[in-house]
C-alpha cells in the first residue's frame, strides 16, 4: 500500500509548499502539470491568443509573486489556479470596456434557446474538424462555453466550477448539457453551416 | 490531466475527447522559460548585504580572533624593526648630557686657543661674540625686542648654532642697561656732569647705538 502511495504523482498542494520553501524544482513540476490545460481555457475563453498569453502570463506571475499557500485546504490548486486566470480575463475585459456575459445574471430562457443561426464570419471554410469545432465553441453563450472549457481543460468536477464560477451547481450542469449538445448538432451535422455559406 | 472520468457519460467523454485532440493552442517556449525563470528568481537566496556579511563575519570569534591576531604581530615586528635601526647623534641636541657638554666645550675652546696666533682676525669664540655684536647692533630697542636680537644673532650663523647664540643676547643688554642705570643713579644724586661724563664715553664707545632713547625707556618703563 505504501508503496502504491510513493508510486503517485506529488499533490499539487504539496508542490506548491515546496516552492514557497525554496524549491524551484517544484513549481516547474506544477507549470508542466497545468500549463496546456489553463492557456487553452483561456484562449477558448476569450478567443484570442494573443490576450490568452496575456492573462496566462500575469496568472503564473502573480502565482509566483504572491506569498501565500492554497488559502484552504478543500479548494484545489487547480481551481485556485483557474479562479485566478478567470479574475484576471474579467479584469481585462472591464478595463477595455467590453461586456462580458460571465458575470451576467443568469438567464434560463437565454441558454434554453441557444443561438441557431452561426455568425456569417464564423461559417467561412469550416471544412475542418478544428476549425467546426471552435467555430461550434465560439458559437456558445459565454456562459456555457466557460463551463465546457473548465470541463474540457480543467477537467474539474461540476460542483468545483460551481464554486469556482460562484453559479449554483444546477445552473452549471445545465450549462454543461445545453453546450454538449449543441457542439454535438454541429460536429455531426456540419450542413447548415455549409448552406449558410453558399 | 485529462484522464477519462468513469462517472461521466461515455458521449460526454467522446466529445470531451475528440476535442483536446484537436487543440493545439499552447503557450510559446519564450513564455515558458520567462515564468519558470521568474519563479526561480524569486526564491533564490538574495545576496547579503555588505553590512549583513560584516556582521556575519564579526559573529565568527575564530576569524575575527586570527584578523586581530595578524595586525597585532605585525605592529609588533614593525615596531622591533623600527627600534632596531642605527640612529645618528647629533650635536645640536638639547638632551646631550651636561658632561659631555663640558667636554665638548673644553676641547673647542683648546682647538680655538691653537689657531688664534696663527690667524689674523679673532675667531667668533663665545667670548669675543658679544663685542662683534654690540658693533654690529643697529639699535637698543632693537637689542631689547627678543626677535629683533634674533636678527643680530643671525650674523653670527656662520660660527655658532642657533642654540648656542639665543641666550647671549640678554647679558649684552643688561650689561648696556647696567651703565645706563647708573647714569640716572648719578643724575638722582645730583651728580650731573660725572652721570654726563658716563654717557659720553658710552657715545664714544657705541656712537651707533640710540642711548637717549634707552635711557628714557629706562627711566620711564611703564611709559608709552
Amino acid at each position: 500500500m505504501s508503496a502504491a502511495t510513493t508510486d503517485q504523482p506529488e499533490n499539487d498542494a504539496a508542490l506548491l509548499r515546496r516552492y514557497r520553501r525554496g524549491d524551484a524544482d517544484a513549481f516547474a513540476v506544477l507549470y508542466a502539470r497545468h500549463r496546456l490545460g489553463l492557456f487553452r481555457f483561456l484562449a477558448g475563453l476569450c478567443g484570442d491568443a494573443s490576450l490568452a498569453e496575456e492573462i496566462f502570463q500575469e496568472t503564473w506571475l502573480s502565482l509566483v509573486r504572491s506569498a501565500s499557500e492554497q488559502q484552504q485546504a478543500s479548494v484545489q490548486f487547480r481551481s485556485w489556479l483557474y479562479q485566478i486566470a478567470r479574475n484576471r480575463l474579467i479584469d481585462h475585459w472591464r478595463r477595455h470596456g467590453k461586456r462580458q456575459g460571465l458575470q451576467d445574471v443568469f438567464d434560463e430562457q437565454l441558454h434554453d434557446s441557444p443561438a441557431d443561426e452561426p455568425g456569417p464570419e464564423q461559417q467561412l471554410d469550416l471544412s475542418r474538424d478544428r476549425q467546426r469545432l471552435q467555430a461550434a465553441l465560439d458559437d456558445l453563450p459565454q456562459e456555457q462555453r466557460e463551463v465546457f472549457l473548465l470541463r474540457a481543460h480543467g477537467d474539474m468536477e461540476l460542483h468545483e466550477i460551481a464554486e469556482l464560477t460562484h453559479t449554483p451547481a444546477e445552473t452549471v450542469k445545465s450549462r454543461l448539457r445545453y453546450a454538449l449538445s449543441k457542439l454535438r448538432r454541429l460536429l455531426a451535422d456540419p450542413a447548415p453551416t455549409e448552406e449558410v455559406c453558399r | 490531466m485529462n484522464t477519462p472520468n468513469p462517472e461521466r457519460l461515455p458521449a460526454e467523454q467522446i466529445l470531451l475527447e475528440h476535442y483536446r485532440a484537436h487543440e493545439t493552442g499552447q503557450p510559446s517556449a519564450e513564455l515558458d522559460a520567462m515564468i519558470l525563470a521568474a519563479a526561480r528568481e524569486a526564491v533564490a537566496p538574495a545576496r547579503p548585504s555588505l553590512l549583513a556579511r560584516l556582521r556575519d563575519l564579526l559573529r565568527r570569534p575564530q576569524r575575527f580572533a586570527l584578523a586581530f591576531g595578524s595586525l597585532a604581530s605585525m605592529a609588533l615586528v614593525l615596531g622591533l624593526v623600527l627600534k632596531g635601526l642605527p640612529q645618528e647623534p647629533s650635536i645640536d641636541d638639547r638632551q646631550v648630557a651636561p658632561v659631555l657638554r663640558e667636554e665638548l666645550g673644553e676641547s673647542l675652546a683648546a682647538k680655538r686657543k691653537q689657531e688664534l696666533p696663527r690667524t689674523a682676525v679673532p675667531s667668533p669664540a663665545p667670548l669675543n661674540r658679544e663685542a662683534a655684536r654690540m658693533s654690529a647692533a643697529p639699535s637698543v630697542e632693537a637689542l631689547a625686542d627678543q626677535p629683533a636680537a634674533a636678527e643680530i644673532a643671525d650674523v653670527d650663523a656662520g660660527y655658532a648654532p642657533q642654540s648656542i647664540r639665543k641666550p647671549l643676547v640678554p647679558p649684552l643688554i643688561s650689561e648696556l642697561d647696567e651703565v645706563l642705570s647708573e647714569v640716572l643713579q648719578l643724575r638722582e644724586k645730583g651728580l650731573d656732569e660725572e652721570a654726563q661724563q658716563l654717557l659720553q664715553a658710552l657715545r664714544e664707545a657705541h656712537p651707533q647705538l640710540d642711548l637717549d632713547a634707552r635711557l628714557e625707556q629706562l627711566q620711564h618703563p611703564d611709559g608709552p
